[in-house]
């Protein structure tokens, strides 16, 4: 039997070899691997390699006049943003005082944000809509001269909602606050204009676009403050210390510039019309998204099927789950925004493909799960109702709108 | 040996085909995240079959279908008796699974507490 396919993509994507091989370049002793904070020849080089990565960078984003502070990833970029940022505010004993975040952002902006309270600062969690997307009104009703910062998602990690940070940008900045960008699930997939975003800080994570684990970046404009997290050497301006590691910078950025084309975005768009509509067949798969959400990523609840039954059944299926794979996590809190009952966001799954995917990985999956289900929904009491005629939304007490697959 | 599994299974959880004459009874919740129906096939006060529909993990599956099993041939008063540490010991269910145990035994004792069905 066939290995199962590897639709995960949003967890992570494997190293492209275009990457790999610049990569090569800076390791090893005959490549550029000094410390670029050096002095002599070849430390210089190395720095060198820094700032062309960086304007690299810049130039992909659009962002002329911001900087790239390096970072190990989209958590701590996220947290230099965030919190770096209310640090600083606190300081300087700002008057405002309030950050406002997603209830269906990552919890890596959700614990930064928390973090804040240490330092004054009141958490406001935004709603959002039964398909994911921010709730605009709560968001424009939270907004006064009293936000500091908003912190908005541009792609869902989970349901790949996408949201219109442009727009969201002027109400934002209208009232005097800064807007952090969480954008690691659309950098390299989807356009992303620092300067069309308006955007003061920018979180990206090099894994999530077929380059290393290890590397991230904030992408920042040099008049917005921030406090450092980590102490040392005083390395990037002293907004974050420890030596810079030469090889994944370059490989970001050339991961970076290697990002899906419009025909790959299609591409990856019809492989997932394909994987929603075939999974659709079964009936009763409740979409967690929008149709128009980012092509990667597919999120669908299967109903009548108990959520631990699923994911022993789909265990060998590199896919995400509605849940933490241990049962005191509970359901997914970015369903549990949509107000999707437990039992339903139990049984979840996130499906996400990417530049490797094939449509027989399509085919391979929609045929596995669908046996699956099936097979679980034969001996499932809330099946049987369901299919006896009951709607999905009577049977789990859903009162929110339902799309289906 | 994987389709004698599935023939197993399907010989003892789900609802019966054709459910006349059968006894019906359930236990737990979509709410709950956990919901157990049992049916019986009961004559001269025997378990002629047991069917189990389990909306639950896979320990619960494996309990109802081992409990499904257990129940045919036996006589109401030897079913009554089942308990879910009976039910979670037929299927070796791990502590934290337990809660599951007592649904099933709640649905058995339902489902013998109840009259027999018409044609569903």
């Amino acid at each position: 039997m066939s290995a199962q396919p590897y639709l995960d993509y949003a967890a992570t994507t494997p190293l492209d070899a275009r990457v790999a091989a610049v990569m090569r370049q800076f390791l090893g002793p005959e490549a550029y691997f000094a410390n670029p904070a050096s002095r002599h020849p070849a430390g210089r080089k190395a720095a060198a390699a820094v700032a062309e990565a960086e304007a690299q960078m810049l130039s992909m984003l659009g962002a002329p006049g911001y900087r790239i502070t390096w970072t190990s990833g989209a958590t701590e970029a996220d947290n230099l943003a965030i919190l770096g940022f209310a640090r600083a505010l606190a300081k300087r004993d700002s008057a405002r005082r309030r950050i406002l975040v997603g209830a269906a952002d990552h919890s890596a902006v959700l614990a930064a944000a928390s973090a804040c309270r240490e330092y004054g600062f009141d958490v406001v969690s935004l709603g959002v809509e039964a398909d994911g997307r921010l709730d605009i009104d709560a968001l424009k009703a939270q907004l006064d001269d009293t936000v500091a910062l908003v912190s908005i998602t541009h792609v869902n990690n989970e349901t790949g909602v996408i949201e219109d940070i442009a727009a969201i940008s002027q109400w934002v900045h209208a009232h005097g606050a800064k807007l952090h960008v969480d954008a690691a699930q659309s950098a390299g997939r989807i356009p992303l204009a620092a300067n069309a975003m308006q955007a003061d800080f920018i979180s990206l994570s090099a894994h999530k676009f077929y380059g290393p684990n290890g590397i991230g970046a904030l992408c920042h404009h040099p008049a917005v403050r921030l406090e450092p997290l980590l102490h040392g050497g005083g390395q990037q301006r002293g907004l974050r210390s420890g030596t810079l590691p030469v090889a994944l910078i370059a490989a970001m950025a050339q991961a970076f510039q290697l990002a899906d084309d419009a025909p790959e975005q299609a591409r990856q768009r019809a492989l997932q019309t394909r994987l929603r509509e075939g999974l659709g067949n079964l009936g009763g798969v409740v979409l967690n998204g929008r149709r128009d959400g980012s092509a990667h990523i597919l999120n669908v609840s299967f109903a009548g099927v108990h959520g631990a039954a699923l994911q022993s059944a789909l265990a060998d299926l590199a896919v995400g789950f509605g849940s933490a794979c241990s049962s005191h996590h509970g359901p997914s809190h970015v369903l549990r925004a949509m107000r999707r009952p437990d039992a339903l966001a139990h049984a979840a799954v996130r499906l996400s493909l990417g530049r490797f995917t094939q449509p027989d990985d399509i085919d391979q999956a929609i045929e596995f799960i669908s046996r699956v289900v099936s097979e679980l929904r034969a001996s499932s009491p809330v099946w049987r109702e369901i299919d006896q005629g009951e709607s999905v939304a009577s049977v789990y007490a859903v009162t929110t709108p339902l799309e289906f697959a | 040996m994987a389709r004698e599994a599935d023939d197993e299974r399907h010989a003892y959880l789900g609802a019966p085909s054709d459910s006349t004459g059968w006894q019906y009874g359930q236990a737990g919740s979509v709410g709950a995240d956990l919901r157990i129906d049992c049916w019986l096939d009961v004559r001269d006060a025997t378990i002629q079959r047991a069917r189990f529909e389990v909306f639950a993990g896979e320990q619960a599956r494996c309990a109802a279908l081992a409990l499904a099993q257990w129940l045919e041939g036996r006589d109401l008063e030897q079913a009554r008796a089942v308990n879910g540490l009976d039910i979670a010991a037929m299927a070796d269910m791990a502590d934290e699974a337990r809660s599951q145990a007592l649904c099933i035994e709640d649905a058995l004792q339902a489902a013998m507490n109840a009259t027999r069905t018409d044609r569903r």
